[in-house]
């Protein structure tokens, strides 16, 4: 799988537009998201989503190795994001939600059941905006769980240990900031 | 193990990235120290809060349409390819013209021309198939070079 990945990544870069397309297929809810977390606004997220894609598709011949194309895609995302955000002055709008359980699928945390969903979004967005920016970028990157902290340090240009350490700061951080709904 | 220790290794236990001998001992702590118990329980809270934690529904489409967008944003390019075999035929027919290597050839079609009653008086007038010519061998090296590629199925 990771080969035909590879694959679809060396045709990319020859100018195959078909497995380019592909390319956008698999990754683009990852870097949607992604920057979703960081700009916090929809529009601008979906904008700078295709400008990531259309800069990358234009590196793409510049990239020596395929096997990175994920991080090196999330690397121009989150750069692309964090320029945007420091350039709009745009209000955030509300991204993080939550949603009814199902009836008999609680959480077993009563204080996260018993809290009003909305409230609970605006408390989870508050917080993690509150965030000091090294580590507010960490988690943009590590909750969608799907990177690994060598990945994620290679994106942010830092070691794996100073990923994980970041992220125990900015989990406790976020404790502290959301005590009362834990 | 002391308290400030216990701490670091919360997030580790938590996710399961915490080996013995280092589990059993925060283990052991988080039995007798009621504080640190408390902030285990938290953090697996913060986890459940942030795994509940969605970015919300997007309209029936919405990711289509942004990879429709980035294509078409990326323009209709035209990907020139040109083997060796295509420049080489080019250059002859350039060389061919200039150099009137190919008259016999052009004289040929010319007859053949005139025995179909085509009105060829002269090579001056034969410019639009040179023309045509050249035009073939761009076609021989202008084409879109992307074979279909295999499905990817990758889990994000």
């Amino acid at each position: 799988m990771a080969e035909d990945l590879e694959q679809q990544v060396r045709l990319s870069q020859q100018g195959n537009r078909r497995a380019f397309e592909q390319l956008v297929g698999i990754f683009q809810k990852q870097v949607f998201f992604t920057v979703l977390r960081v700009v916090q606004d929809r529009h601008m997220a979906d904008d700078v989503t295709q400008e990531v894609f259309i800069k990358a598709y234009r590196a793409l011949p510049a990239l020596q190795e395929p096997a990175y194309f994920k991080t090196w895609l999330l690397r121009i995302a989150m750069n692309r994001a964090i320029d945007q955000q420091r350039r709009s002055s745009r209000e955030r709008e509300q991204v993080f939600f939550f949603e009814e359980e199902p009836a008999g699928a609680g959480t077993e945390c009563e204080s996260l059941d018993r809290a009003p969903l909305a409230e609970l979004g605006t408390a989870l967005q508050e917080a993690l905006a509150s965030l000091p920016q090294k580590l507010r970028r960490v988690m943009a990157l590590s909750l969608d769980g799907k990177l690994s902290h060598e990945e994620a340090g290679r994106i942010l240009g830092c070691p794996a240990g100073t990923v994980k350490s970041r992220l125990h700061h900015a989990r406790r951080q976020l404790r502290e900031k959301l005590k009362r709904y834990l | 193990m002391d308290c400030q220790e216990a701490n670091l290794w919360l997030d580790s236990m938590n996710h399961g990235d915490l080996t013995e001998p280092d589990s059993s001992e925060l283990e052991g702590h988080l039995a007798k120290c009621s504080q640190c118990s408390l902030e285990r329980d938290q953090a697996r809270r913060l986890d459940v809060l942030l795994e509940r934690a969605s970015l919300g529904h997007f309209p029936e489409g919405f990711f289509d349409r942004q990879r429709q967008s980035v294509m078409a944003r990326l323009g209709p390019e035209l990907e020139w390819h040109a083997p060796p075999c295509s420049l080489l035929f080019l250059v002859m027919v350039i060389a061919g013209y200039f150099g009137g290597s190919i008259g016999p050839f052009m004289d040929s079609v010319l007859s053949f021309k005139s025995d179909l009653g085509a009105a060829w008086a002269s090579v001056d007038e034969i410019a639009p198939l040179y023309g045509l010519l050249l035009l073939l061998a761009f076609g021989a090296v202008a084409r879109d070079p992307d074979p279909e590629p295999v499905p990817v199925e990758v889990s994000q």
